[in-house]
């Protein structure tokens, strides 16, 4: 932590400065995120909804126990966790591979940037609408299928309860890929060439070299992207609501979509705060984690 | 190519050389482009569609371009023309800039003020306060939509451009000021303070050097807060509501997707149009994306 001895210049009477400074950020923040965190903790113990102009009616833990009780709370909790589970590793792993084969002069390496930051930098709403295409039941995906003799009727990739959530996912790691790909391109270039000549000596070379050398330095960076892209994908939302709105039969409904649902279509708004609560937990349990990691590691240079 | 003073006898292994290098990469090589090639097609697929014609466009996917006979004559500029032209887009994009213009500016400029005071000021609370922004980066705006979208009505300021500016300014903050902070306590501690030696103001060390010296990670920020803005859905669909006149490009395209048939054309050259933005914002500024990303980029 930098201490500024600044005690020498800052005169009396200009206590007031360092709070001037900070008030705009402070007024901002109070108003979009601290308070409405806290007043949705509270919200949560009322019950309040439908007709906006009655105020909140304190109903204790009723919320809670409904939350409990509720199946498609629960289905949206499975599909969160299949989610997570689905999309992590890969997004973990995948990304990783790509930049140790791309971590080379590679001719026309340029154009590999655009192709993987491109979905990075576009909007899901526009990674949805090119996806559709793909996915349709007319779509690329079961024309070639068809097309090839591989399959003699077209999959509903969308529209099936057992596809509906793994399609979801393919676009989250198709617009996740390149971005994860960044951070571990900026991880291998800190580890120095002469451990691979090295290791070279001792004969481990090829793809043993990464799994020798490799691997074990890229850690705290492949902690890092795992606990980032599991925030990221507890907070699924753009992708459902553009691919399936959470269907059919709410077998693609995520945690997020779901408060958003009970908020803005049931308006079952004081429930929607409770959903957003469990969200929460969720949440600040892999932020904890992320924390840790990151005191740990050499990886973020603004440490 | 050869720099051997005698080409003959040193040509063999060369070219044997090169032969086993290309034998040996051939397969990274092919399973890079193969994957490259994969990644392209969602987006390549939505290029070529924007340049066909609307009658095709509902007859058949683009990549029926591909099969024979090939006539260029089925390309054509009309979608962009159309989609310009037609009143609700060409609005869309300059909503998207009212929104995102101003959504960029005020959080950097409100963050790095606040930014410096946590970095170099002494005061009592600053560790605790600086815990508690940073802290503030746990909460999913999720949470948070239901009580100030209420806040909003009341203060009239749902479906205004204001609301959506302060709580984009908001969502960025935590982040923000984590980045900044991070930054500007990395500053040389005798520059600021031969300066405050010298008598200047706190307010001339931020503007002279502070904010000079810290235009990196105000870059990455802005690289963020931009992108993220630009590309939010969420946050101009619940505060905008059904405000076609405010309504950003993602709200306008998301309902053209809605109402299938009729306007894909639209869609497409639209989409495309969308693109183009945030992809040179990224290009321009790819370096400063990546420290801004490897500061640990977590937010909403």
């Amino acid at each position: 932590m930098v201490k500024a001895s600044g005690d020498r210049w800052q005169p009396l009477g200009r206590a007031a400065v360092p709070y001037l400074f900070l008030a705009p950020a402070l007024v901002v923040l109070g108003m979009t995120v601290f308070w409405p965190a806290l007043r949705a903790l509270y919200l949560s113990f009322t019950s309040y909804g439908f007709d906006v102009t009655q105020p909140p009616l304190w109903i204790g833990l009723e919320n809670f126990q409904n939350l409990l009780k509720d199946r498609t709370f629960w289905v949206t909790v499975k599909n969160t966790v299949v989610y997570l589970v689905g999309v992590v590793p890969i997004l973990a792993i995948a990304p990783l591979l790509l930049a140790i084969l791309v971590n080379r002069k590679l001719p026309g390496i340029r154009w590999f940037r655009v192709a993987y930051y491109t979905p990075v930098v576009v909007s899901v709403v526009v990674a949805g609408i090119a996806w559709r295409w793909l996915y349709a039941e007319n779509g690329l995906f079961n024309q070639f299928l068809l097309g090839s003799g591989l399959l003699e009727k077209a999959v509903p990739w969308l529209t099936s309860p057992a596809l509906s959530l793994p399609s979801v996912m393919v676009v989250t790691i198709w617009k996740g890929l390149g971005y994860y790909m960044v951070i571990y391109l900026a991880g291998l270039q800190t580890i120095p060439k002469d451990l691979y000549e090295a290791a070279a000596i001792d004969g481990s070379d090829g793809w043993k070299k990464h799994w020798d050398i490799t691997l074990p330095l890229m850690r705290p960076y492949i902690f890092l992207v795992t606990v980032i892209s599991a925030i990221a994908a507890t907070k699924v939302f753009e992708e459902v609501y553009i691919l399936t709105q959470g269907g059919p039969l709410n077998s693609s409904k995520t945690i997020v979509y779901y408060v958003y649902e009970q908020a803005f279509q049931e308006l079952e708004m004081s429930y929607a705060c409770t959903v957003g609560l469990a969200l929460f937990l969720v949440i600040l349990t892999l932020s904890i984690l992320r924390l840790v990691l990151d005191r740990n590691s050499d990886s973020t240079p603004y440490l | 190519m050869i720099p051997s003073p005698d080409p003959r006898s040193r040509r063999q292994p060369t070219l044997f050389r090169r032969l086993e290098q290309i034998f040996t990469t051939a397969p990274v090589h092919i399973v890079v482009i193969a994957i490259t090639v994969l990644w392209t097609l969602p987006t390549a697929g939505l290029l070529i569609s924007s340049f066909r014609q609307p009658d095709a466009l509902r007859e058949s996917g683009w990549w029926t371009v591909f099969t024979p006979p090939f006539e260029p004559g089925q390309f054509h500029l009309g979608n962009y023309a159309d989609v310009l032209a037609s009143e609700g887009m060409g609005q869309a994009f300059l909503n998207s800039l009212i929104i995102t213009i101003p959504a960029t500016v005020m959080p950097i400029a409100i963050a790095t003020f606040a930014a410096y005071a946590l970095a170099w000021m002494q005061f009592p609370g600053r560790q605790l306060l600086f815990v508690m922004i940073v802290g503030l980066l746990v909460v999913p705006l999720q949470m948070t939509l239901i009580p100030v979208l209420r806040v909003y009505s009341t203060l009239g300021l749902s479906g205004t451009f204001l609301g959506v500016w302060l709580a984009h300014t908001g969502y960025g903050m935590p982040f923000g000021i984590y980045l900044l902070r991070n930054y500007i306590g990395t500053l040389p501690r005798d520059l600021i303070e031969a300066a405050a030696v010298d008598g200047a103001s706190h307010l001339k060390i931020f503007t002279r050097i502070i904010v000079p010296l810290s235009t990196p990670a105000i870059a990455s920020f802005a690289v963020f807060q931009f992108l993220w803005v630009w590309n939010d859905l969420l946050v101009a669909l619940v505060y905008l509501g059904g405000n076609q006149n405010v309504a950003p490009v993602t709200l306008v395209l998301r309902n053209l997707v809605g109402d299938r048939g009729q306007d894909w054309h639209l869609l497409t050259a639209g989409a495309f149009i969308s693109m183009i933005i945030p992809l040179l914002v990224f290009f321009a500024l790819q370096r400063y994306f990546v420290r801004g990303l490897l500061a640990g980029s977590v937010k909403g």
